[in-house]
């Protein structure tokens, strides 16, 4: 006997939909693995918007039928480059899944339709300040003066203004003074020392894991050392709240507690990578995020949003 | 002398609408300068503290088009690209004075996603209530269906086409029903302002400018081209674009233009 069918949507190569899908199948689930990759490069597919029972994927080496999944455990992401001359079939699978999943009347983490300021981190980080956390100081700009008065004789952080995957680091005082214009605007935040901290809200749940670390970025010191810990209650009061108002399921928040226990938060993101913090919580975070998913779980075939008619002017039953 | 109001365009900036935007601004005494977005951030800063956010220079803003990938350009010139949009989005969002069609949490442009189907439903949803049109079930497919007649978008080349009964090659298409007898309808919506791109649009529609308005206030649009399939009774939303530059650029930059810097100065005075 299988327990309730969840698909694992994304790319196989990525260690966190990897970790998912195992961990998922340990508590009992049945996982139905769609490779978008392979889909994207060598597949097929047709997906509906809304959503429909008929929908399928096939990705080359297994045929999925949409409508037999009752979950979805989803992380989209778009490996082609700008020149891809399969971006036409990425931009087909993409936009269809992210409308199907926008649309399906079955649970899904994270559904499309979320908030998406994490990838303009100025518009992020004025959205956390207005919802009354603290959030260290921050400035993008194109103009050296400005970047040396604002760092006020002290290093500053440096990170990508966008989504753009990258490290955040410490730019010295000289790299400031060196800053060049013609290298476009620069997005600095004020150094807060102190240990970091991850929190997993997963619907109403928080797991947090701390890290003390020298380094700037401690995901990159094999030195540091991690726990598994809990939060004053108002916190994860909060985050709970502003992880629903964001429109999301699973977020993964990330702070910095200085030496008088204040949690200043950095950004939190929407599609988190958390096996390094689930192996830290003994697997609690995927344990919550089946709970969540199996929660809510609905029986198979019921995927579409009720369509009598080919026109439809009822809402979607989605959160979108 | 510094500018109340700045045109960010990457794609034309000596387009028709733009320069008359200068020209009736002028005449109305709004300074209007036209600039990319690269020109406008390398002299924007954007500052986040607990106390609130602030941004220079305080300008107004319009926003016409992001920074595209361009075919050839380096891995590093992409990503500077994102930066600038990312950078941009931030500085319309966040700016206390009028932005035409303000980004918001959900998107760059209003709370348009650009998913021309969930955009039409997200329109609908919010104006339940009044009647306003329909949206037709989209299919993404490798093949196309041969259920019915449809209106097919190639995702590769960008063409469109109506299958009817020819065979399609396997490739990677948007698709919905339709039928070579299906006509369009596109109304511009400029603020309170809406008309029919072609002169001439049907007066037996004109309750199509209403609901183009409704459509583009629902996802918090100022400015936006609002596209009808009207097929027998039927009409529905084929597509909401707030970028939208055809042929209006020519035919309607002067109406455009008046409507735009009125709804701006109306917005300016309201707050």
């Amino acid at each position: 006997m299988t327990g309730p069918r969840i698909g694992v949507l994304g790319v196989a190569s990525d260690a966190t939909v990897v970790h998912f899908g195992a961990q998922a199948r340990l508590r009992g689930a049945e996982i139905v693995a769609i490779d978008i990759y392979n889909a994207a490069t060598s597949g097929d597919w047709v997906l509906s918007v809304p959503a429909n029972s008929d929908d399928w994927i096939d990705t080359g080496t297994s045929l999925v039928a949409m409508g037999d999944l009752q979950a979805v455990f989803a992380r989209l992401i778009d490996v082609s480059e700008p020149e891809d001359e399969q971006a036409g079939r990425w931009r087909g699978l993409m936009s269809g899944l992210t409308q199907w999943l926008a649309t399906a009347s079955i649970p899904v983490i994270n559904r499309p339709g979320h908030h998406e300021h994490n990838s303009s981190k100025p518009l992020h980080e004025a959205w956390l300040t207005r919802n009354g956390l603290l959030v260290p100081e921050s400035l993008v700009t194109q103009s050296r003066e400005q970047l040396v008065d604002f760092s006020g004789g002290l290093p500053l952080v440096v990170k990508s203004i966008s989504g753009v995957r990258s490290h955040a680091r410490l730019a010295t005082l000289e790299e400031i003074a060196a800053y060049d214009p013609l290298d476009g605007p620069v997005h600095v935040q004020r150094h807060i020392s102190g240990d970091d901290l991850r929190v997993h809200v997963i619907g109403g749940e928080c797991f947090a894991t701390r890290f003390s670390s020298s380094a700037v970025d401690y995901r990159r010191d094999g030195a540091r050392r991690e726990w598994y810990t809990s939060i004053p209650w108002r916190l994860a009061d909060d985050l709970v709240r502003l992880t629903q108002e964001q429109g999301l399921d699973l977020a993964g928040w990330d702070f910095k507690v200085d030496e008088s226990e204040r949690y200043w938060c950095l950004e939190v993101n929407p599609m988190p990578a958390y096996e390094l913090y689930d192996d830290i919580a003994n697997g609690e975070i995927s344990s919550g995020l089946v709970r969540r998913l199996l929660s809510a779980a609905a029986p198979a075939g019921s995927i579409a949003t009720e369509l009598d008619e080919e026109e439809d002017e009822e809402c979607m039953k989605s959160s979108y | 002398m510094t500018p109340s109001l700045v045109v960010v365009d990457s794609t034309a900036l000596r387009s028709v609408l733009n320069e008359e935007l200068v020209r009736k601004g002028r005449e109305a005494g709004i300074e209007v300068e036209v600039a990319t977005p690269a020109e406008f951030v390398s002299r924007a800063t954007l500052r986040v503290t607990p106390c609130g956010t602030t941004v220079e220079p305080g300008v107004g803003l319009f926003v016409r088009s992001w920074p595209q990938a361009r075919a050839g350009q380096s891995r590093n010139d992409y990503v500077k690209g994102i930066e600038v949009s990312s950078f941009l989005r931030a500085f319309a969002a966040l700016n206390p004075l009028p932005v035409v069609n303000r980004p918001s949490s959900a998107g760059w442009a209003g709370k348009w996603t650009g998913f021309a189907a969930l955009d039409s439903r997200a329109a609908l949803c919010v104006s339940r209530g009044r009647r306003n049109g329909s949206v037709r079930t989209e299919t993404y497919s490798t093949v196309v269906p041969l259920d019915s007649e449809r209106e097919v978008q190639d995702l590769g080349s960008w063409t469109s086409f109506y299958r009817t009964d020819q065979f399609v090659p396997r490739g990677s298409y948007r698709s919905r029903r339709g039928g070579v007898g299906d006509c369009f309808e596109t109304v511009i919506v400029a603020y309170r302002s809406a008309w029919f791109e072609k002169s001439g649009g049907a007066r037996e529609r004109l309750h199509l400018l209403e609901q183009s308005r409704q459509v583009a206030e629902a996802l918090a649009l100022d400015y936006a081209a609002v596209a009808w399939c009207i097929g027998g009774e039927d009409e529905t939303v084929a597509r909401i674009d707030p970028f939208w530059r055809e042929a209006w650029d020519w035919t309607h930059a002067e109406h455009l233009s008046v409507a735009l810097l009125g709804g701006l100065q109306d917005r300016q005075h309201a707050s």
